[in-house]
């Protein structure tokens, strides 16, 4: 299908039809583009089940696909009559798995968050981070590290970083705020100054500390997975599944996209939608960052990557980029932890290494040819 | 009957600037009236006003009787179409995307069995069907205004304003513009439009405001707002106002102030 796909547009590209016209025939019909996508979400679903299977299967202990399966397939009642050794068992349910939820919700959380806040904000630089929501996750839990008290035991952290990252977002949104309205620049510039101060006084804090604070501090700012067990995950994924929320706002956020005039005189207030989204995404990405600390680019380059696809509808963006995201992040952990075994890379280095390359090339290609971006 | 469109004693303040000032007139039904008046005279401050972008310093704005500041951003937009001076976004929707968001605000009403009929005959009307599958970025100024026209015909308001939609159009286009406007107004749909381009008012509108200065220096009959002295005045500039040949209808030429040498 990709290879069709590749064919096509060049043969467009040659024709000086505007590329991905025909894509999108081939895709939608003439019919709304909500049930015709159908293709894209079929490959995405794919692709996360295969993800899904390989991390749970590949690491010091192999476990192939059909016992993964298994052992899932157990664990909601249903035997397929393979028998799946206790360790094995052990490995995926009780290790890997919380691992692969985690990622699964993170990598939804960010993809999502990060469609709905370029759509609001409309700019294609908007990504959860800049509201100040990873950098004040980083701040509260490095803030816990260093002064060393822990009030609530195991979820002294988690907390102080959710705090963290809630208590930027509504410094950030209240400075950039004025006569009860918004001004898009005003916010950005607003949340790129916070995160400077933010990044400064984590510096600061990475100078005082001492050495296991200094490697706990880089778990924060590059991003890890490996803290992952079924209690932390838990929270985690309901405030995921509270993020679907955002979807009934797909088409409010199409109208913003078009200017923010135009959507009010069709109807909508940009600044409700607005303020949806801001809540919204800090209580996603806010309990993401709590117990995997700043993940960088999924946010950012998901939405973007999926829109060459699929097109701008947000109907169908919001949970392409959520599955997106997902799968990014499944792959991004899978090499973190096993490229330099028995080390584990921060997650940050592979989303940035991988991501800001291939994004450069998208970025480069589609600006040839489109004379657009998004 | 009361008028369709009923503006009371308008302004408007920015701090101490009163950039409209006790502006009033109506629109009826099935109408074209033009906005004319030189830079910051207060034509757009008007509009955005009409179109509840801007709440008033004081005075009403009323749409078939009911003040546009009783009715939530929905009701409004059933009533009112706007098209604002240009749509910049850069998000890769296609032509046919853009005008079927005009259909948003007719969702779960009975009117949103037209939607595809809408659609259709306001991509008919503004002859961009053929760029229906192209994406919006990739249009020329030209041809974005007349989607972003269909777009606003597709809503289907009794009302549509008019943010000098002719400005980014050559010749062909702005004929094809004011004609497609003669085709609604005559469906008893009413249109409002800020114009630039004196000549345009005086061939197309029925009826010209004519704003300086933030208040209303004249409204009424093309022939009777367009006069020499007048226009002069607000204009700060010698103009001639002579009569099309052919229509009739009165032409406004600004004077040369310098002569050169040949003339």
């Amino acid at each position: 299908m990709i290879r069709r796909q590749t064919a096509e547009r060049a043969r467009d590209v040659r024709r000086g039809v505007p590329r991905g016209a025909w894509w999108r025939l081939w895709q939608r019909g003439e019919g709304s583009s909500a049930s015709s996508a159908a293709p894209a979400f079929a490959l995405l679903t794919v692709l996360l089940v295969v993800a899904v299977l390989l991390n749970a299967g590949i690491g010091a202990v192999r476990v192939p696909p059909a016992e993964v399966a298994t052992v899932l397939l157990n664990r909601v009642g249903i035997s397929t009559g393979i028998e799946v050794d206790v360790l094995r068992e052990q490995v995926v349910w009780g290790i890997r798995m919380p691992r692969i939820v985690l990622a699964i919700c993170v990598g939804a959380g960010l993809g999502m968050a990060g469609a709905s806040l370029q759509a609001i904000f409309r700019n294609p630089l908007a990504e959860p981070g800049l509201i100040g929501v990873s950098s004040g996750g980083a701040l509260g839990a490095i803030v816990l590290i260093i002064t060393g008290v822990a009030p609530l035991g195991w979820l002294s952290l988690p907390l102080a970083a959710f705090a963290g990252a809630l208590l930027l977002t509504l410094v950030v949104y209240g400075l950039a705020r004025s006569d009860g309205r918004t001004q898009v620049v005003t916010l950005i510039l607003t949340g790129v100054a916070m995160n400077s101060i933010a990044g400064g006084l984590i510096g600061l804090a990475g100078f005082l500390a001492d050495d296991a604070e200094l490697r706990s501090i880089v778990f924060w700012t590059l991003g890890s997975l490996a803290g992952a067990t079924w209690r932390v995950v838990l929270p985690v994924a309901l405030m995921t599944v509270f993020g679907l929320v955002l979807l009934p706002h797909a088409r409010a956020m199409n109208l913003i996209v078009l200017g923010e005039r135009e959507a009010f005189h069709l109807g909508v207030s940009t600044e409700r939608v607005r303020v949806l989204v801001i809540v919204v995404s800090t209580l996603v990405v806010g309990a993401g960052v709590a117990v995997a600390g700043i993940v960088v680019f999924v946010g950012l380059v998901v939405p973007h990557l999926l829109r060459i696809v699929i097109g701008p509808d947000h109907r169908v963006l919001l949970p392409a980029s959520a599955l997106g995201g997902a799968i990014l992040l499944l792959g991004a952990d899978l090499v973190a932890r096993t490229i330099v075994v028995p080390a584990e890379l921060p997650l940050g280095v592979v989303t940035a290494l991988i991501g800001g390359p291939y994004f450069l090339f998208l970025l480069r290609r589609t600006t040839r040819e489109q004379g657009g971006w998004m | 009957m009361t008028a369709l469109l009923a503006v009371d004693g308008v302004s408007f303040e920015v701090g101490q600037a009163r950039l409209l000032d006790d502006a009033s007139f109506e629109a009826e039904r099935g109408e074209l009236l033009a906005v004319v008046g030189p830079n910051g005279a207060g034509k757009s401050t008007l509009l955005r006003i009409v179109a509840g972008e801007l709440a008033p310093t004081s005075g009403s704005v009323r749409i078939e009787g009911r003040p546009i500041a009783d009715m939530r951003a929905m009701e409004q937009a059933r009533l009112r179409a706007v098209l604002p001076q240009q749509t910049p976004t850069t998000f890769r929707f296609t032509a046919r995307e853009v005008v079927s968001f005009a259909r948003v605000p007719w969702l779960r009403t009975p009117e949103s069995g037209d939607d595809e009929a809408a659609v259709e005959e306001a991509m008919r009307l503004t002859g961009v069907e053929s760029m229906a599958t192209r994406t919006f970025p990739t249009l020329s100024g030209g041809e974005q205004t007349l989607v972003s026209l269909a777009r606003v015909l597709a809503q289907r308001t009794p009302l549509v304003l008019l943010d000098e939609p002719t400005s980014a159009l050559d010749l062909r286009h702005q004929a094809l513009v004011m004609d497609l406007l003669h085709d609604i107004t005559a469906r008893g749909i009413s249109v409002v439009a800020v114009l630039h381009d004196l000549n345009l008012a005086a061939t197309h509108a029925a009826r010209v405001l004519l704003l300086h200065g933030g208040r209303v220096a004249a409204f009424g009959p093309a022939r009777e707002v367009l006069e020499a002295s007048l226009l002069s005045e607000v204009f700060e500039h010698p103009v001639r106002v002579i009569e099309d040949p052919v229509e009739g209808n009165p032409l406004v030429l600004p004077e040369r102030r310098v002569r050169t040498l040949a003339g």
